[in-house]
């Protein structure tokens, strides 16, 4: 029975991680159209940040916000000084893909730099609370919370104001949307904020859980990819049924096939939805 | 060349219903109508761009030039008139290291860029790159050619050529279709022409008097 | 001087890596983001069949087998693909190796590696010193490059460029193109298989992490600065970014540090490349791939 509930705390959790992971990726997917690989870059700069912040004594909203902060501003950065020259001379998904690798490479060589290779924990000190048999650590909670609000606000800014029918629109036909009025550079600048955001909250999560250390973004961004698939790339409100459904999945292979088989059960999984999809189309 | 009942599906939408085309050996054939119309549809389905069960068969005959212009950019004007005369197996392509073959040659002198054949594709001008595609329809020896808007943006003097070389081909019993928007041109050089609209065939016949078709006359130039 | 002999060998395997994958990505356009996959998958399958008792040579042919059998079958699953999605695909089967290579512990050793790896007989003669193990590398790989140049060149060089640069167009002209795609990427893939082969009886100990997705992206980052498509390009870029670490040392930037600072420096450069000269450093201008 405590393994159950365990193992449901331990869902929910995976859930609200994987659904803010994915959402920002969403936001990267509907103004680049190509696999931005600097998103795993995005997910460094917050998750470290934030451990800086918490190394130097600032308290937890603090660091939160300090993480948010930096974040912020280097994906605007980013966006200025990379992503709007790669627009402006046509660059094929190719190279983007390949200048995005570059990106992630000079963060994770950085990150090294300052904060070693070693793995680094998030929390000093947890506090666990016990309902009944189930065991919820506070950093746990917090993720949750973290990720419902992210979520809401998701949807709701995606269905119900003229941001998200602009991003929509911008995905879809850039031209079109730029005719039609849309502001392009703001649409643009802030998807890399929320899609920041996101990344921020979700590296903060996992590293509470767990730990970080400068390659695990890489394997949080490659579910991200196979989470915004399963419901199509640049699809915001679904993305929390993705993570539904891809958390069942993890839990369920490492229960079955052991932890040590979680990633290339995760690939399994990308390679038949990519084979799946094209057969569609 | 006989197409009976030929219908294609994008996904919900219909963009060719129940056409029925037949072209003769040393004939040219004008295909016209408006845009959306499904000349393109048709020409894909018979080029093997787009599958079809019915008419496989078809497509191992046919080679085609495109609307908008499709050379490879990383090869030479030689090399891609070679694409289309090579041998096709892949343990053959390997061991063949040939930059000359007379056939190429021939086509690229029909076309007069015999003196451009190392020049790389992406340094030609518009005209002189359909130019290049033509000659790759040439040297690929089918008996079926589909031009799709070949006289698109060449000169009159350019133009003049190409005429030549579609008579010269239907001369040599080719099937030839062209696809045009130029109506003089299809009354000048077509043998018969079919009008497509909404992706039905609505009129086929020698030219003169399918451009007096009224229901033509509505669909592809407004009734005027 | 055997420190300069040891180098010339790394730098011959990784430019043999770099040439292998510039002809994939840069001239057939299929943008393979494991190719240490195959790099490791040579080296494994040369480490397990050496310490069965069997010749350099079997091992080499046992090797490059299965790299042919392998590669195949994984480009012939992953072909539906579109370009973007095959690289996410190729990132999927890298993770997939490393998992066997972790997991299989009772096979591979696991995160502890293979040690003692012992140097190949070829002809008799046991490439004991590093200088002779030299000349063979450079003979070995000398003709695999030969080999990839030749095919480059030839009417399947052409198909390739084409497949690359518009593909549906060449649908017209009945190639089979799945066909070729799956023919470069075994051939490719052997080749790289073959650099493994090298590797794993110089250095003499392998494990998972010399074969990560950490180590394709470096083999791409030799390719993309060098010049996709390019084989000189990519042996030059090769060659240039292997030098790389004896210049930091020559510069002053402390060992402990000098893995981080390769890392920063190759992610410049990628970025550098992508964004002002997309061509490659060495690559002759209209060579662009992407």
């Amino acid at each position: 029975m405590e393994a159950l509930s365990t193992a449901t705390v331990q869902i929910v959790w995976t859930i609200a991680t994987y659904t803010v992971l994915s959402i920002g990726f969403n936001y990267l997917w509907s103004i680049n159209r190509f696999f931005d690989i600097g998103y795993a870059a995005q997910i460094l700069v917050g998750a470290y940040s934030f451990y800086a912040f918490e190394r130097a004594g600032a308290s937890l909203p603090v660091a939160a916000c300090g993480a948010l902060g930096i974040s912020v501003i280097c994906a605007l950065i980013l966006e200025r000084f990379v992503y709007v020259r790669l627009r402006a001379q046509y660059a094929s998904p190719l190279m983007s893909l390949i200048v995005s690798v570059g990106v992630l490479a000079v963060v994770q060589g950085v990150v090294s730099m300052l904060f070693t290779t070693q793995s680094q924990t998030l929390v000093v000190a947890e506090h666990y609370f016990r309902f009944s048999t189930v065991s919820v650590s506070y950093s746990q909670i917090l993720t949750i919370i973290l990720g419902c609000i992210v979520y809401m606000c998701a949807r709701y800014v995606s269905t119900h104001t003229s941001f998200g029918t602009q991003v929509r629109a911008v995905q879809d036909n850039e031209q079109l949307a730029r005719t039609s009025g849309v502001g392009i550079a703001r649409v643009r600048s802030l998807s890399v904020m929320c899609a920041a955001v996101c990344a921020t909250v979700a590296g903060i999560g996992v590293g509470l859980n767990t730990s970080i250390n400068p390659a695990f973004s890489m394997s949080l961004l490659l579910d991200a990819v196979v989470i915004s698939m399963i419901f199509g790339l640049g699809n915001i409100p679904r993305a929390i049924y993705g993570a539904m459904l891809f958390s069942c999945i993890e839990v369920a292979s490492v229960w079955v096939v052991g932890p040590g088989w979680k990633d290339a059960t995760t690939f399994s999984v990308l390679i038949m939805l990519l084979l799946y999809r094209s057969a569609k189309t | 060349m006989k197409l009976k009942n030929l219908s294609f599906s994008y996904g919900g939408i219909c963009a060719l219903r129940d056409v029925s085309i037949e072209c003769m050996p040393g004939s040219i054939t004008g295909i016209i109508g408006p845009n959306g119309s499904g000349k393109s549809t048709l020409v894909n389905m018979m080029t093997n761009m787009l599958p079809t069960k019915d008419f496989a068969h078809v497509q191992f005959t046919t080679t085609r030039t495109f609307q908008d212009v499709r050379l490879w950019k990383g090869l030479t004007v030689l090399d891609a008139v070679l694409l289309a005369c090579e041998s096709r197996g892949m343990f053959r392509a390997i061991i063949s290291t040939k930059t000359t073959n007379p056939i190429a040659h021939e086509a690229l002198d029909h076309v007069g860029l015999m003196h451009k054949k190392d020049v790389n594709v992406t340094q030609l001008s518009y005209g002189e790159r359909k130019l290049v595609e033509l000659a790759r329809a040439l040297a690929s020896q089918k008996p079926i050619l589909f031009f799709d808007e070949l006289f698109a943006g060449l000169s009159s003097v350019a133009k003049e050529r190409v005429i030549g070389i579609l008579i010269e081909e239907k001369k040599s019993m080719k099937t030839i279709v062209v696809i045009e928007h130029n109506l003089k041109l299809i009354q000048d050089i077509c043998n018969s022409v079919y009008v497509l609209d909404g992706g039905r065939c609505i009129a086929s016949g020698i030219p003169e008097e399918v451009l007096k078709n009224p229901l033509v006359q509505e669909a592809y130039s407004g009734g005027i | 001087m055997e420190y300069l002999i040891h180098l010339s060998i790394i730098l011959l395997i990784y430019s043999g890596l770099a040439v292998s994958l510039s002809v994939l990505v840069g001239k057939a356009g299929i943008f393979s983001v494991a190719h240490a996959t195959w790099f490791g998958v040579g080296a494994y399958a040369t480490a397990l069949s050496m310490f069965g008792g069997y010749s350099y040579g079997t091992s080499v042919v046992v090797a490059i087998s299965v790299t042919l059998v392998v590669s195949a079958f994984v480009s012939i699953v992953l072909l539906p693909l579109a370009k973007e999605q095959y690289a996410i695909g190729s990132f999927g089967y890298s993770v997939l190796f490393s998992t066997i290579l972790i997991q299989g512990a009772s096979v591979t050793h696991g995160t502890v590696g293979m040690f003692g790896i012992p140097r190949p007989t070829v002809f008799g003669f046991l490439l004991e010193s590093n200088i002779s193990f030299l000349v063979f590398t450079a003979v070995v790989l000398g003709s695999a490059v030969t080999i990839l140049w030749y095919i480059t060149r030839s009417h399947f060089g052409r198909v390739l460029c084409a497949i690359r640069d518009d593909e549906p167009a060449l649908k017209v002209f009945h190639y089979n193109i799945n066909h070729f795609k799956v023919l470069i990427y075994a051939i490719t893939s052997a080749v790289a298989a073959l650099c493994g082969t090298l590797y794993a009886t110089y250095v003499s100990f392998i494990d998972p992490s010399s074969f990560s997705l950490t180590e394709s992206i470096f083999i791409l980052t030799l390719v993309a600065v060098g010049g996709l498509g390019s084989l000189r390009g990519s042996a030059l870029g090769a060659a240039t970014l292997m030098l790389l670490p004896e210049m930091l040392r020559f510069v002053g930037v402390p060992s402990e540090s000098a893995a981080e600072w390769r890392m920063v420096i190759y992610g410049i450069l990628l970025v550098y490349v992508g964004l002002y000269r997309p061509q490659g450093f060495f690559a002759r201008p209209h060579l662009t791939a992407a």
